[in-house]
């Protein structure tokens, strides 16, 4: 299977706490980090707090840039690439956050909202107002929806409101950092059951981030454990899960309720 | 041992709606009870009311025993008394429960000054104890720091540490180690149950998380939509749920059960669509 979006060698630190921007210390977040996902596959990306997950998520969506190392997305260099193809990339991988509170803008309307990505797209405005629609229903909301405020929803309507923004521009990569984690178990298992609905639907690829072994271990095909900035294990989800070979790993099940 | 929390057919009513209807528990001290259920069934709503914090335009019926006065009938003036120094509690969110811009060192002790738990001469030591108690001293936490130069956990610490200053009877905790990774729900859990014993604190923890009141609780509470469908020890409830309510709770949950990756997760929307009594 070839890869749809792949990290080659990504290496990221930021100035260590109390050091001056004169001969700075670093602190590692990232090292040599290499991964890939395939076509309507799912790899999960698992690891205690502080291992470096979300700044991972947040290069693979182009939200940072690596120190070291590349992202190719279908073989394409995203930093060779010139600002137009990057343009046209960039709607072909998307992001959802943990805290759906905070990743709304409290004073848009759920159209407004869902709409903003396909800002940047050339697209008539009857073609966004088609695709805000269709996005909306494809998470299962209702039409009126759209104008509604998020305070109006409850938390997992408001993640699906952000699942609906990052389906809005027909991506084929959606990185997920913790989507479901502060939601309570039927909530959580009514978001999971959709993300496997649209990944059916729409061919998606996902790279799931999340602290949560069940979690990671329902959604994904295979899974890399991260611990301090290191890829220590990665294979297939039911034979690292059990038969893990890392230390970290084994960790992490543990700690697991 | 005489409980010390013990509610009376409380129930809650939004303008006429009742949003809780009649339940009744106990916690005694240094016990642990959980209160669970899915978004909407009423677990922050009984918080709120044994906490009276309740919005305007809700009213409660019932009594709440807590140290042989009824709450529900405390003049707010009293309340404000008891709650942050008997009746104490720590919430989910650490970042929005701490003042951004004073010294988390001032913030505990803002709480032992406004209660007189202490002499003021005594007020800095005893906030160094409180630091040493809950572990942030040996993580290399001092009073001085501000919460943006601490994690998740160490804020959740402060919080603990700022809710036992006054060595308070009970402590409420509203989904408190849900935004925590598991590592580190694990290590505060341990630190409330330690606690719990040690101050023959009761504790009721509301969550949704049942590998965490698994974990931590003796007793468990479920709540279907506003209705008390199921309580029973820990154990007899995971291994032998009697409400339908109950099972789908628990099969819903990844923890635990053994759903094949990769397949829906049976969400069994009809049955809380109405509630079996």
């Amino acid at each position: 299977m070839s890869a749809l979006l792949e990290a080659k060698n990504i290496a990221y630190s930021v100035p260590e706490r109390g050091s001056s921007v004169f001969g700075s210390r670093k602190k590692t977040v990232l090292q040599d980090v290499s991964l890939h996902v395939a076509e309507r596959e799912t790899l999960g990306i698992v690891g205690s707090s502080g291992s470096g997950k979300s700044t991972l998520s947040r290069i693979l969506t182009g939200l940072i840039r690596p120190e070291k190392g590349k992202i190719l997305f279908q073989g394409q260099d995203l930093r060779d690439a010139n600002r137009q193809v990057r343009k046209d990339i960039r709607p072909s991988i998307q992001m959802i956050f943990q805290d759906p509170q905070g990743a709304l803008d409290p004073r848009q309307t759920v159209r407004q909202i869902v709409k903003e990505p396909l800002h940047q797209m050339a697209l008539s405005n009857d073609e966004k107002e088609r695709r805000v629609l269709e996005a909306l229903a494809d998470v299962a909301l209702p039409q009126d929806a759209a104008d509604r405020y998020p305070r109006m929803f409850s938390g997992g309507q408001r993640q699906r409101i952000a699942i609906a923004r990052a389906l809005v521009t027909r991506p084929s990569v959606i990185v997920a950092d913790e989507a479901v984690s502060a939601l309570d178990v039927s909530t959580q298992a009514v978001v999971l059951n959709l993300l496997l609905d649209l990944q059916k639907r729409h061919g998606l690829s996902y790279i799931f981030v999340s602290h949560d072994l069940a979690v990671i271990r329902h959604i994904s095909h295979r899974v890399a454990v991260l611990d301090e900035g290191k890829i220590v294990e990665t294979g297939p989800t039911l034979s690292v899960m059990d038969h893990p070979q890392h230390a970290a790993t084994q960790d992490l099940i543990d700690a697991s309720l | 041992m005489t409980a010390c929390l013990s509610v009376r057919d409380l129930s809650v009513l939004a303008s006429a709606k009742p949003i809780l209807h009649p339940i009744s528990f106990t916690v005694s001290p240094g016990e642990t009870v959980a209160v669970t259920g899915e978004s909407g069934s009423g677990k922050s709503t009984l918080a709120r009311a044994l906490m009276g914090l309740l919005p305007n335009g809700f009213k409660t019926c019932g009594q709440i025993i807590f140290e042989g006065k009824d709450l529900t009938t405390l003049p707010e003036s009293a309340f404000r008394d008891l709650r942050g120094c008997r009746i104490a509690m720590v919430f989910q969110e650490p970042m929005t429960a701490l003042n951004p811009i004073r010294r988390i060192g001032k913030q505990i002790s803002d709480t032992l000054r406004l209660h007189g738990a202490v002499p003021s001469r005594d007020i800095a030591p005893h906030v160094q104890q409180l630091l040493d108690r809950v572990g942030l001293r040996r993580a290399g936490v001092s009073a001085q720091a501000y919460p943006h130069a601490l994690s998740g956990g160490q804020r959740q610490r402060v919080l603990l540490a700022m809710a036992i200053a006054c060595k308070p009877a009970l402590l409420i905790a509203d989904e408190f180690t849900t935004a925590l990774d598991s590592r580190t729900q694990a290590e505060m859990m341990d630190l409330v149950k330690e606690l719990a014993v040690e101050h023959e604190m009761g504790v009721l923890m509301i969550s949704h998380d049942l590998g965490v009141i698994r974990r931590q609780a003796q007793r468990v509470l479920v709540l279907q939509q506003g209705y008390l469908v199921e309580s029973n020890e820990t154990e007899q409830l995971f291994d032998a749920p009697r409400h339908p309510y109950t099972r789908a709770l628990l099969s819903m949950s990844l923890h635990g059960t053994s759903h094949p990756p990769l397949t829906r997760i049976p969400v069994p929307t009809d049955v809380s669509k109405g509630v079996q009594r």
